[in-house]
């Protein structure tokens, strides 16, 4: 823990930095609520944003610290922006500097994680996406005012989240292409392509297609998915198009609904096969995201019976092992114990539940994608690999979870297996392992592949 | 031609790789663990433990990735702290925690062996580990720990009847280049440090070993592998043997000492820096052993023979090294020959432009510590010129492309002067003498350089207290004797800049002030050492001696004005002074005239704009100081180069406009400074001609 603790020199460097950054913001609102002449910020405005850059991207290693200054610097924006008519101008420059500011605060800390800090009031709704729709008309290709498109999406994907029916926000609740649903729609097919978006656009998508309106209504979402799927197919589209197609798939396949999407899984699985030999490791890495994620959509989540359980962890049993232990805390931990090696022995029941019709056709085919892709190029894609791996075992029967287990630690007893096999294969056991997929009795062939992994060294050059 | 092939083929020795990978899988492998000892049951997990245990603390120790260690030993306080099943959990834990895995040395040299040394559990592990994985490593730097490693744990767990030895013995000869050479230095540190074994032992496995250590130079030789790219390593490896057998007292064989003798010499003829760091040890323990043997007398003339013939420098330098800590009895009946045959070497090559200046050192250092061992054994005449080339090596401000490397010579004359109160060669001085080596350390203190800086200082101190009371006080007073003395511990100041104050008081002395004048100048002209000038200056606006420090300054200035070294420092310490030190009026005209003699028919335009600061500082000062600096100045105002003109001029109009000029006489010569384009020859004569005129009528209506 003490790796997390700021030496008093850098506190200090934080606290002036974020002083900094604020005087930056509240000069910006008090410019708005009293209206006086911007043309001096105007003027430096590059250099304003410049300095509110530097300041951020220098936290960006240490971003735990800014948490603690977030909320009081998105008040602070968020009141500027209050006063901000819906029909901004599109060369409006404390408009654009404050959404300059969130999207540096924003790099700061990840798209992710400022999530959280989003106002999701229904008022801002019909707000952003106005302002958003005069982003993007001001410029036809998006490229001119990215950061402020970038936060808009970001924002828009949190607020998009509201409980209540997008409808109501229409007036007469008519559906056609003045209503809320359809400019939303409009919005994320006109940035869906767009490679500077890539990191929040995928967030829209999934939070704007996981709406049970919106899947209950209508065929936004079928229309969606056969959109990028046709994108993929393409074979003119660029890789950058591809990356962003796939991303809003795997963005989709985790938030939508899985009876939803399973319709739609099949479509989506064929061309992206063919994408995960590719030597772009974004794209292979969404790629077997895709894949993995397409086969826990098709496999019902089951409770694992053949699971190992190590039952519960009682401190004071562990610390003094040999003081006698008080007798009902031992017969809990024996009965953990025995529980454990009892689940081991459900092989049958756990058969008899499985309904074999829910694996797709390609399934075998895909494992074998996954398997062989355990010793791609690319790090991350083995990370990603492995992960899959034990995240469909966790839905499968125990012969089938044991077959790929076997067929992970007997690839390795071939002498040709290279360092990244070695290290997909290790990473894939260490996934298998940690969630309790391997059986006692299978621990000593994983522990042997340890013995022989602590040592590996694959000698080259000259 | 088909014969000439299999030759070849059957002795072609591979070499493996340069590098390797692998570290991320070790990484994966320890995720494994870390992920078992998290999500499974102690009970039921802890025969594992048991067997991963030992393979764990091989990996915190002995792996060569410093990601790889801390996730071994994340995985160990895992493992202890979940099932306690963990062998000697609570020393394991504490000796291998985060912060003790930075370095490789103390992972090796200190954790592997005391773990295994003291735990039964890990010995056999551990042991077997560095054998087969550890001495055949492609880094040459971790073959050189586990080789020391299997030495030290040698010492405590005998490996006189262990299997591993045999290992070691057959990878001997190998083809293997980095087995062989972890082999060949694994047994030299094994023969060096276990107390079980003896040349004379004769079972089993010992006989071997001693099979293998006496033929193992003619084996590498037959398969000429002390030739091409292994070749250094194979020195290395056997020389390391003749250090630790020799090292251990054991005679050496008559039939092995002309091979080991070979080897030593071509080690000393090698240009690696392994290799020589070797041959110095080796040379060293060798010339022990072979002492009251009749080949001790071929192998010193040998050495002698590397002077004689002016072998390679770095050959030079590794005998010159080795003579430094050869016993005396060995070295006694030569020292005198030695001693001349380095002398001989300073005289050729001190003053070349192609020395190798860390030979240069090395022989000065070898040279005094023989003096001081063997005087009475030196020639009169030579004890004379070695005094000689003390101070000459004290004095050493040499200055090539590779830098400074003067301050080699100088340091390592130093820290080879013996200031013990019995040591017979610094008593062997004349008065004069010893007073100039005071001299000479103490302005290389004042000089304030990084690297002698600390060392000037303690032998500064040392040299205060060898003196005599009598000699002590007509040097210095008591109270700076006294503080001087201290600087030695350090106890009583710390602060370098509080120390800085205690040397500079040294200007007091006046046999001293001049020489530390060489050093304080370098000091004041180098921006970066601001804190100590300031502290030179407070002591001399202070000091009632102020006056005669500022001459003895003026007689340094007149020495050296024209060392290339020294002579800008010169100007810009003439300015500093001006400004920041009451002076007098005699003095700032002495100044002036130095500062001319500095920069005259000098080529360097930057001596030329520094005479002008130092001029036009000295302007404001006095008004008798006008005329005399106008002299220097006319000149340099219509000076050939172009940027001397206009920056005497900028200069001269500060300098004019600070003068008080009551009645306006002097407002035409500011006005032409300004107006005048000095970048045209043409107007700046013109205008520099009225200028002196003005100047001149002025000075005369005063």
């Amino acid at each position: 823990m003490f790796y997390f603790i700021l030496p008093p020199k850098d506190k200090h460097e934080l606290v002036a930095d974020m002083k900094t950054a604020l005087e930056h913001i509240c000069r910006l609102r008090d410019l708005k609520t009293s209206g006086s002449a911007v043309d001096e910020i105007a003027e430096k405005q590059e250099s304003l944003q410049e300095s509110v850059y530097k300041i951020f991207i220098k936290w960006k290693e240490e971003w735990r610290f800014v948490l603690t200054f977030v909320p009081e610097l998105m008040s602070t924006a968020l009141a500027t922006l209050e006063v901000i008519p819906a029909d901004v101008p599109a060369d409006d420059v404390l408009f654009a500097m404050v959404l300059d500011f969130l999207r540096n605060l924003t790099l700061c800390i990840s798209p992710k994680r400022m999530t959280r800090y989003w106002p999701t009031e229904v008022s801002w709704l019909s707000k952003l996406v106005r302002w958003l729709e005069l982003s993007l008309a001001a410029t036809s290709d998006g490229s001119l005012n990215w950061s402020t498109l970038y936060v808009l999406v970001l924002w828009l994907s949190s607020a998009v989240r509201t409980p209540f029916d997008l409808s109501r926000f229409d007036v007469n609740n008519i559906k056609d292409e003045h209503s809320l649903e359809h400019r939303i729609d409009d919005i994320i097919k006109n940035t869906a392509q767009n490679y500077a978006l890539l990191p929040v656009v995928h967030l829209l998508a999934g939070s704007f297609y996981s709406r049970p309106d919106i899947i209950r209504s209508s065929s936004r979402l079928e229309r969606f998915i056969g959109s990028l799927v046709n994108q993929l197919k393409d074979a003119t589209s660029s890789v950058n198009d591809k990356v962003c197609c796939l991303r809003a798939l795997a963005s989709l396949l985790k938030t939508v609904d899985r009876s939803t999407m399973s319709e739609h899984v099949d479509q989506i699985v064929e061309p992206v096969m063919t994408l995960v030999d590719s030597p772009h490791e974004l794209l292979a890495k969404l790629a077997i995201k895709i894949l993995g994620r397409s086969a826990l959509t098709r496999i019902r989540p089951r409770l694992l019976k053949w699971r190992y359980n190590c039952g519960k962890r009682i401190i004071d049993s562990t610390a003094k092992p040999s003081d006698g232990l008080k007798e009902p805390l031992l017969k809990e931990i024996k009965s953990s114990s025995e529980d454990a090696l009892l689940h081991d022995l459900d092989e049958k029941d756990d058969d008899e539940d499985f309904d074999f019709d829910e694996l797709p056709p390609y399934f075998e085919t895909l494992v074998h994608l996954l398997l062989n892709s355990l010793n791609h190029q690319s790090s991350v894609v083995r990370f990603s690999v492995a992960k899959y791996l034990a995240s469909i075992c966790s839905r499968l029967p125990y012969q089938f979870s044991a077959d790929i287990l076997g067929h992970v630690v007997e690839h390795l007893a071939s002498p040709t297996m290279d360092d990244l096999a070695w290290h997909g294969a290790c990473l894939a056991l260490a996934e298998f392992v940690r969630r309790g997929y391997v059986r006692i009795d299978f621990m000593v062939r994983v522990v042997e592949v340890v013995e022989k992994a602590l040592f590996y060294e694959h000698v080259k050059g000259k | 031609m088909s014969l000439y092939f299999a030759f070849y083929l059957l002795t072609l020795y591979t070499l493996l790789g340069s590098f390797s990978l692998g570290s991320h899988v070790r990484d994966a492998a320890a995720y494994i663990c870390w992920a078992m000892a998290r999500a499974y049951d102690a009970r039921q997990i802890g025969t594992f433990v048991d067997r991963l245990a030992p393979a764990l603390i091989c990996v915190v120790c002995f792996d060569r990735a410093l990601n790889c260690r801390r996730a071994a030993s994340a995985v160990i306080q895992e493992l202890a702290g979940r099932t306690q099943r963990f062998p000697h959990w609570l020393d394991v834990i504490g000796r291998t925690e985060f912060a003790e895995l930075s370095l490789l040395e103390h992972t090796f040299l200190e954790m592997g062996v005391h773990f295994a040394t003291t735990y039964e559990v890990f010995r056999s592990a551990i042991i077997q580990h560095l054998v087969t994985d550890k001495t055949t490593h492609w880094d040459p730097v971790v073959r050189r720990l586990a080789a020391h490693t299997l030495g030290s744990i040698s010492a405590v767990v005998p490996f006189g009847r262990l299997d591993q030895l045999n290992v070691l013995l057959e990878r001997t000869l190998s083809a293997d280049l980095n087995g062989r050479h972890g082999a060949i230095l694994s047994l030299a540190h094994i023969i060096g440090r276990d107390g079980s074994l003896n040349p004379a032992d004769t079972n089993h496995y010992q006989s071997n070993l001693w099979r293998t250590v006496k033929g193992l130079v003619e084996e590498l030789k037959c398969r000429n592998l002390f030739a091409g790219i292994g070749g250094e390593f194979m020195k290395e490896g056997t020389l390391a043997v003749i250090e630790n057998y020799c090292a251990r007292g054991w005679s050496v064989p008559e039939e092995l000492a002309s091979s080991w003798q070979e080897v030593v010499l071509s080690g000393i003829n090698t240009e690696s820096d392994v290799v020589q760091e070797s041959t110095v040890r080796a040379t060293v323990a060798f010339a022990s052993a072979l002492f009251k043997s009749a080949h001790l007398e071929p192998f010193l003339k040998a050495l002698l023979s590397v002077f004689r013939r002016y072998e390679a420098h770095f050959a030079i330098s590794t005998v010159a090294r080795s003579l430094g800590l050869m016993s005396d009895e060995v070295l006694e009946p030569v020292a005198n020959d030695f001693v001349l045959e380095m002398v001989n070497f300073l005289r050729a090559t001190f003053c070349s432009p192609l020395r190798r200046s860390e030979t240069t050192a090395d022989v000065v250092a070898s040279v005094l510590k023989l003096m001081d061992r063997f005087l009475e054994k030196i020639e009169k005449s030579l004890q004379q010129e070695v005094k000689n080339w003390l101070m000459r090596a004290l004095d050493d401000h040499t200055i090539t492309k590779q830098g400074n490397v003067g301050a080699l010579v100088r340091v390592a004359a130093m820290g080879a002067l013996n200031t013990a109160k019995e040591c017979a060669f610094l008593n062997s001085m004349e008065p004069e003498q010893s007073l100039q080596i005071i001299r000479l350390v103490a302005g290389e203190a004042v000089f304030r350089r990084n690297g002698s800086y600390a060392l000037a200082v303690k032998k500064l101190a040392q040299l205060i207290k060898w003196l005599n009371v009598e000699q002590r006080a007509t040097l210095l007073d008591d109270e700076i004797t006294k503080l001087i003395v201290q600087l030695e511990s350090s106890e009583a100041i710390i602060e370098e800049v509080e120390q800085y104050a205690v040397l500079v008081k040294l200007f007091n002395s006046p046999q001293l002030a001049p020489t530390l004048w060489f050093g304080l100048i370098c000091v004041i002209a180098d921006p970066l050492l601001e804190p100590f000038t300031k502290v030179f200056v407070a002591f001399l606006r202070a000091s009632p001696e102020r006056e005669r420090i500022l001459e003895s300054f003026l007689v340094v200035a007149g020495e050296k004005a024209k060392d290339g070294r020294l002579s800008m420092p010169l100007l810009v310490s003439m300015k500093a002074l001006l400004v920041s030190v009451p002076t007098k009026s005699e003095w700032q005209k002495k100044v002036a005239t130095l500062c001319w003699s500095i920069c005259e028919k000098s080529a360097n335009p930057k001596k030329y704009l520094l005479a002008a600061d130092v001029l036009c500082t000295l302007v404001p000062l006095g008004s008798s100081n006008l005329a005399n600096a106008m002299r220097y100045l006319y000149v340099l105002l219509g000076y050939k180069m172009p940027r001397v003109r206009s920056y005497t001029a900028m200069e001269l109009f500060t300098a004019l406009l600070a003068l008080d000029d009551d009645d306006g006489q002097l407002m035409e010569a500011v006005d032409l400074l300004q107006t005048t384009d000095w970048l045209v020859a043409a107007d700046a004569k013109a205008a520099r001609e009225r200028i002196y005129a003005i100047v001149k009528q002025v000075c005369q209506s005063a």
